[in-house]
């Protein structure tokens, strides 16, 4: 006699791990695929004759002459800074306190470094871009 | 209108026109693709309307996008991120779900090759409760689901077109399994 709450036992009842990975895997496969509606590709074209397209990102002489131009004029700067004569510093300081005095240059200072931060940075990225575009991938000129 | 799964050439050919700006192209990319996008994009958002607009905003996408399209990948595959990303804008959980997931969690992974899907066909009963069940996994799992066995994507594409490591993509794919055999076991023990 069976006991009151013991399971009724199922059709695959007691399968091995293998058997159940097996139904699972089953399952899994024959997942239904839910049908596009009717309208998708009517409506996705209709958007599309009126989107046009993003041009290809291409560098051009332009990019090339400009990013080279910056890198090497903030090149120039760091080198002449530090091979300046101490004596010209000096006077240079001097004149930047005077000017900075006459024209109440302090408020401006933060917004001058920031520029400048802001050029370097957009120098180094667009060199990088030509660098990694002409030599690392090989790709020609626009 | 669907595209023979043996001509990549052919798709080749069209993605290469419709980045020249071909409409028409195009349209045969969508008409190839529309049903594999929706679907990812209804099981991945549970939403049939909310999935319409993931497809074709998908579509619009790629087109825009089309002429900076390198093919380092399978056109399917860049279309797939496209969807994946959208996904991820509507659903943000999806995303951080898909991030808590471990790299390392895979050795127990079952050999596919193994079974037996045939004979598992006999048991329709069992194989209804399983897709019923496979919708309520968590939305990180169904989608790993959905590119694997229905769109039949590798374990590295998936990894590619949800920006994850491979480690991830089979740690879920096994624990969503697992999940599904386990629920198969307790279904089979449940009294009738």
């Amino acid at each position: 006699m069976k006991h009151k709450d013991q399971p009724i036992p199922q059709p695959g009842q007691g399968k091995s791990t293998q058997e159940l990975n097996a139904v699972v895997e089953d399952a899994l496969i024959t997942m239904r695929v839910a049908p596009p509606p009717a309208d998708l590709a009517r409506n996705v074209m209709s958007r599309v004759q009126k989107t046009p397209q993003m041009p290809a990102f291409r560098l051009t002489w332009l990019d090339l002459t400009l990013s080279a131009f910056v890198a090497v004029m903030l090149l120039l700067i760091v080198i002449l800074g530090s091979a300046l004569p101490p004596e010209l510093g000096l006077y240079l300081r001097q004149e930047l306190l005077y000017w900075s005095m006459r024209v109440q240059l302090d408020p401006l200072t933060p917004l001058l470094v920031l520029g400048t931060a802001l050029l370097l940075v957009g120098g180094v990225v667009l060199l990088a871009g030509m660098l990694e575009r002409y030599l690392v991938r090989g790709e020609g000129l626009s | 209108m669907q595209l023979p799964e043996s001509e990549p050439i052919e798709e080749d050919r069209l993605v290469r026109r419709a980045q020249k700006g071909d409409r028409e192209a195009f349209n045969l990319l969508v008409l190839t693709h529309q049903g594999f996008v929706y679907n990812l994009a209804v099981r991945s958002l549970s939403d049939p309307d909310e999935a319409q607009d993931i497809a074709q905003e998908a579509f619009l996408r790629a087109w825009m996008a089309l002429p900076r399209f390198k093919a380092r990948s399978r056109f399917r595959t860049w279309l797939f991120r496209i969807v994946v990303n959208l996904c991820y804008t509507r659903l943000p959980g999806l995303r951080r779900e898909l991030d808590a997931l471990p790299v390392d969690e895979a050795s127990g992974l079952m050999d596919e090759s193994r079974v037996n899907p045939s004979k598992a066909a006999e048991v329709s009963e069992q194989r209804d409760y399983l897709h019923r069940q496979i919708e309520n996994l968590p939305d990180s799992y169904r989608v790993m689901i959905v590119l694997r066995y229905q769109q039949g994507f590798s374990y590295a594409e998936i990894a590619e077109i949800l920006e994850l490591p491979m480690g991830t993509v089979k740690t879920g794919l096994h624990r969503a399994r697992k999940r599904l055999r386990e629920a198969l076991q307790t279904y089979q023990e449940a009294p009738a």
